[in-house]
């Protein structure tokens, strides 16, 4: 094996051994033999060897026939079988057929020479007894009897030099592939590779020109037919790029009529020897082929049995050949070898300049990616470390001397014993390696960093560990990026799986028409009433027959489609056995994948469902609540207002007759008497005061108020007209806003309001100060805010909102008269027209009454 | 000098009555006052039935101060039967009442009222009322003529 792989002879990229006949023949002898064995081994089937004589039948027969069996004679296929320039016909073939006459004793009658063709047509008819170049078909069998194989030729592939790779027809797609017109091997490539660019030709010989000349890619062809031509045309740039599956399997095939013609054949090409063959073989084949990568053990095999071979020839050249040719045959070597080592100088310089540069970028690379590498020879027990090595542990280049203890050392003092068990392990378990993650401590800031080892251990022939080869990356980022990535997965798995809300991943098909569950969390599971089992690789639509009826696979479709989130809102669905409602929050992930994030609503949709309920009862109740109520509030104020008014008749007859009293008959009562009528006429006065008001703010009830644009400028100059005798009894001084914006309302109630406010504001003074009263507004929204302002006496915070109240009185009739009616009636006036009252006010330091009463429409 | 003009009052409170007739009396209007106390003695007075027959005893007044609340035949439909009958369509009636109701208002007055008074409390604004009706309704207005 050594020999043959030191051999000078060209062992191309391919594992090809190429040429017999292109170099120098007489280097190649010893190789032609080892070629011969190898050939013996890899061709079983051809037969060799000794064989039982003929029996005397056979024998008789022979000499019967002697010169009577008649064998074709065809031409054009050298050197397989051709004629010479004579007619006398030469090749492969004869050299078997003359061996067979010898062996047999015995002679062919030779035919007239004639084409391929026409002797298979003769031959069929029975017109000659023996082809003696046939190969064996079912068709054949029929109307011939065949021997074995005497010899199989390959078919091979053969390309110009240029082209390094090996190949098989598989390969050739893309190339012109020249072959021999209607020859088996055409059928053969036509039939099995009929995807392959066929260029039929003439022969062999065109075939080959066609390939040496560029005008087709490759050829395929008969290894013997091809090493002659080439031989014989000195073609220069071919070799053989590798083998086909199709060899021409040569017999000689007999007429069916006589087996005993077939017998003797038989048995005579038995009787030729391997040696008489391999004659035969190294006489008309020089071009030689051999596929070393079919068989793994094919140099342990072949080496071992070459390298018996190898030295028997060695002894026999030198017993044989002359000393001189041996000089020659040596310094021709020396010669090659020169050039070679020549040739070797200049490629390992380029290698050396190559190797340098290399290094270089192999050092840049190793820093961009943190990597470092490092070697260590288990034989001279030496450790070298990268560039990179030394600045992942925190070193300047080539600082230290690498030492296996050293890099221990930067180990992590809790991991240290793991890094030391991996690599010793698995140098004691003679493994190819090992990897392992750690951490370390950083040299120059004892930063804490975790890289990624990886080691492999190169074994010498007999499996021992002589060198390991690893690698240093430092992948704390990546570590650390892993540890937050986990970290975050496992929050959001636990959300996925803790959460109430059903939270469902879908894949879509490429129509977006189906939808597959990926994931679906339990929440999900539950809602559905199936386990999760039940959904996942399921399309939802088998799951949830229900889906479509909801909208929602309509919704799943558009959020496919579009890419746009949705909200479903809340709708009952419902299948054969599952019901409820169900809010859907639809996405799109970046994925594709379609999520649908969910949330039982049943029951807030039953609890909605409920209080919708209540409150229409409710209002129900409410609306007949309050029409009782108004009837009788109606009735009320209809009593009232009755009773106001009855109370008038008897009260005028009093007052009536007591005034009547007073003028005509006081005279006639004593001072006392006088006194007791005066006080009768005073309250029969204040009763019917009282009466008044009662009725006005009963009547106020009663009235259908009007919505109009009132002007308040108008009110108030009604106002002042209608008090003008208190304005002047009083002193009080005035003040009226130039414009006031209009309100809406009824006319006559918003002029009883300001009557009633400006005619508090006069009465209630105090007793040594004249009114000073200060009317204002403000605009709030779609409000008017308007204020009386005065100067008085002021009310106590605890009475401001019970002088709103009927009846209600601050003061005695002595020091301020007054129903207790006119608030009231000014409150009532107030709401009726949608507007609120209200008083800010101290004792001593006057009141503000506010109104609001809303803004007039603007036109 | 012209005969004082004389007055119907219908009136069904005795004590309202003796009040107007005071007043006539105290403002010193010397008119014939014939009282009416319920709506049935008005039209039977007006209509001469019953005891009105004889119209020389009791002739038809030339103006009528008419009370709206009254049991049995009210105001109103005293109001209404004048209004509508051809010979007395044309007689003053003047509505005295202790209702200022907004229906009672709008209801005399479609039905032909002349005139709507609401009886004051205190005697003097009594007096008041009997003097403006007399200067106005007696004195200065033109009565219609009644055949």
């Amino acid at each position: 094996m050594n020999d043959i792989n030191c051999c000078p002879m060209e062992i191309d990229d391919n594992m090809f051994i190429f040429s017999i006949g292109l170099f120098n023949r007489s280097i190649l002898i010893p190789v032609f033999f080892i070629l011969i064995a190898f050939f013996c081994v890899s061709l079983p089937s051809v037969v060799h060897g000794t064989s039982p004589p003929l029996t005397v039948e056979e024998r008789t027969w022979l000499d019967q026939h002697d010169g009577k069996i008649v064998v074709n004679n065809e031409s054009g296929w050298p050197p397989i079988i051709d004629t010479d320039k004579d007619g006398n016909p030469f090749g492969i073939v004869m050299d078997y057929q003359r061996l067979l006459e010898r062996k047999l004793n015995f002679k062919f009658k030779m035919d007239q020479p004639d084409s391929w063709a026409n002797f298979m047509e003769r031959f069929k008819k029975g017109e000659i007894d023996v082809n003696n170049n046939l190969q064996k078909t079912q068709e054949r069998s029929d109307y011939a009897l065949f021997t074995k194989p005497y010899i199989e030729i390959p078919n091979v592939i053969i390309v110009r030099k240029e082209i390094k790779k090996s190949l098989t027809l598989e390969k050739m797609r893309e190339m012109k592939i020249a072959v021999t017109k209607d020859f088996a091997i055409h059928n053969y490539i036509k039939t099995n590779f009929d995807y392959l660019q066929l260029i039929p030709f003439e022969n062999e010989l065109t075939c080959l020109l066609e390939t040496a000349t560029k005008n087709v890619d490759a050829a395929v062809v008969n290894l013997a037919v091809a090493s002659f031509v080439i031989e014989k045309n000195g073609i220069t740039n071919l070799k053989i790029a590798g083998n086909i599956d199709y060899t021409n399997s040569l017999c000689f095939a007999s007429r069916k009529d006589l087996p005993i013609l077939n017998q003797v054949l038989e048995k005579g090409l038995e009787l030729i020897t391997q040696s008489e063959r391999d004659a035969i073989y190294k006489k008309w084949i020089s071009l030689e082929y051999m596929p070393f990568y079919k068989n793994r053990n094919f140099w342990i095999v072949s080496g071992s049995a070459a390298g018996g071979v190898f030295i028997f020839i060695i002894l026999v050249i030198v017993w044989n050949r002359s000393l001189k040719k041996q000089i020659q045959l040596r310094t021709e070597k020396l010669e090659e070898i020169n050039i070679q080592l020549k040739d070797e100088i200049a490629e390992r310089n380029q290698v050396e300049t190559n190797l340098r540069s290399s290094e270089a970028l192999l050092s840049k690379s190793q820093s961009v990616g943190h990597v470092g590498s490092w070697q260590y020879d288990l034989d001279t027990n030496q450790l070298t470390w990268s560039d990179e090595v030394y600045r992942i542990f925190g070193l300047h280049p080539q600082e230290v001397t690498p030492s296996y203890e050293a890099f221990l050392g930067f180990a992590h003092p809790d991991d240290r014993i793991s890094v030391d068990n991996a690599y010793q392990g698995s140098i004691k378990e003679g493994n190819d390696g090992y990897q392992i993650e750690h951490r370390i401590i950083r040299h120059d800031n004892s930063e804490i960093r975790i890289v990624h080892e990886k080691c492999e251990h190169l074994k010498d022939a007999s499996g021992r560990i002589i060198r390991s080869i690893g690698t240093v990356q430092d992948i704390t980022d990546r570590k650390q990026t892993e540890i937050s990535l986990m970290k975050s997965e496992m929050q959001f798995r636990q959300v996925f799986e803790q959460i109430g809300i059903g939270i469902a991943i879908y894949q879509p098909n490429a129509d977006g028409n189906d939808f597959i569950f990926v994931d679906i969390n339990p929440a999900g599971s539950r809602m559905g009433l199936k386990s999760r089992a039940e959904h996942i690789g399921r399309s939802v639509l088998d799951v949830y027959p229900g889906v479509k009826e909801l909208g929602l696979f309509a919704v799943f479709q558009e959020v496919w489609g579009s890419g746009i989130s949705k909200h479903h809102p809340a709708n009952q669905y419902k299948d054969d056995k599952v019901a409820f409602w169900t809010d859907n929050y639809i996405s799109k992930l970046p994925s594709g994948e379609i999520m649908a994030v969910y949330e039982d609503v049943t029951l807030k949709k039953q609890a909605e469902e409920t209080l919708k309920n209540i409150n229409l009862v409710l209002e129900t109740r409410v609306a007949q609540r309050t029409a009782e109520l108004k009837t009788v509030n109606n009735e009320l104020e209809d009593f009232v207002y009755s009773i106001s008014h009855d109370l008038r008749a008897p009260l005028r007859s009093i007052s009536g007759f007591a005034q009547i009293i007073e003028r005509r008959h006081k005279s006639s009562l004593n001072e006392e008497g006088q006194h007791y009528f005066d006080n009768i006429i005073q309250a029969g006065r204040q009763m019917g005061e009282l009466i008044d008001d009662l009725l006005k703010f009963s009547r106020l009830g009663r009235l259908s108020i009007k919505s109009e644009n009132v002007s308040l400028n108008h009110v108030f100059k009604t106002a002042m007209e209608t008090l003008s005798d208190q304005i002047e009894k009083t002193g009080a001084r005035i003040h009226i806003p130039e414009e006031i914006p209009a309100v809406q309302g009824d006319l006559t109630l918003t002029t009883n309001i300001f009557i009633n406010l400006l005619d508090n504001a006069l009465k209630y003074h105090k007793a040594d100060e004249s009114p000073i009263i200060d009317m204002g507004f403000e605009v709030q929204d779609q409000y008017l805010l308007v204020w009386v302002k005065d100067n008085g006496i002021g009310i106590e915070s605890e009475y401001h909102e019970k002088i709103f109240k009927i009846f209600q009185r601050l003061h005695s009739q002595a020091e301020y008269p007054g129903t207790g009616i006119g608030l009231a009636a000014v409150k009532k006036a107030v709401q009726m027209m949608g507007g609120q009252i209200q008083v800010d006010s101290e004792p001593g330091k006057g009141s503000i009454f506010k109104t609001k009463l809303l803004l007039a429409a603007t036109a | 000098m012209m005969r004082p003009a004389s007055i119907l009052l219908v009136e069904d409170n005795p004590m309202d009555v003796e009040l107007i007739i005071d007043a006539f009396k105290e403002a010193r209007l010397g008119n014939k006052i014939q009282v009416a106390k319920n709506g049935k003695e008005a039209l039977d007075f007006l209509f001469g039935k019953g005891d009105y027959t004889d119209r020389s005893q009791h002739p038809l007044p030339d103006i009528v101060l008419l009370d709206l609340k009254m049991p049995g035949i009210d105001g109103h439909e005293v109001l209404r039967q004048i209004k509508s009958t051809e010979k007395l369509k044309r007689l003053p009636v003047i509505i005295l009442t202790s209702s200022r109701d907004e229906g009672d208002r709008a209801m005399s007055y479609d039905n032909g009222a002349n005139s709507y008074l609401v009886k004051p409390v205190s005697f003097d604004d009594f007096l008041k009322v009997v003097k403006t009706v007399s200067d106005y309704w007696l004195t200065l207005n033109i009565e219609p003529p009644m055949d």
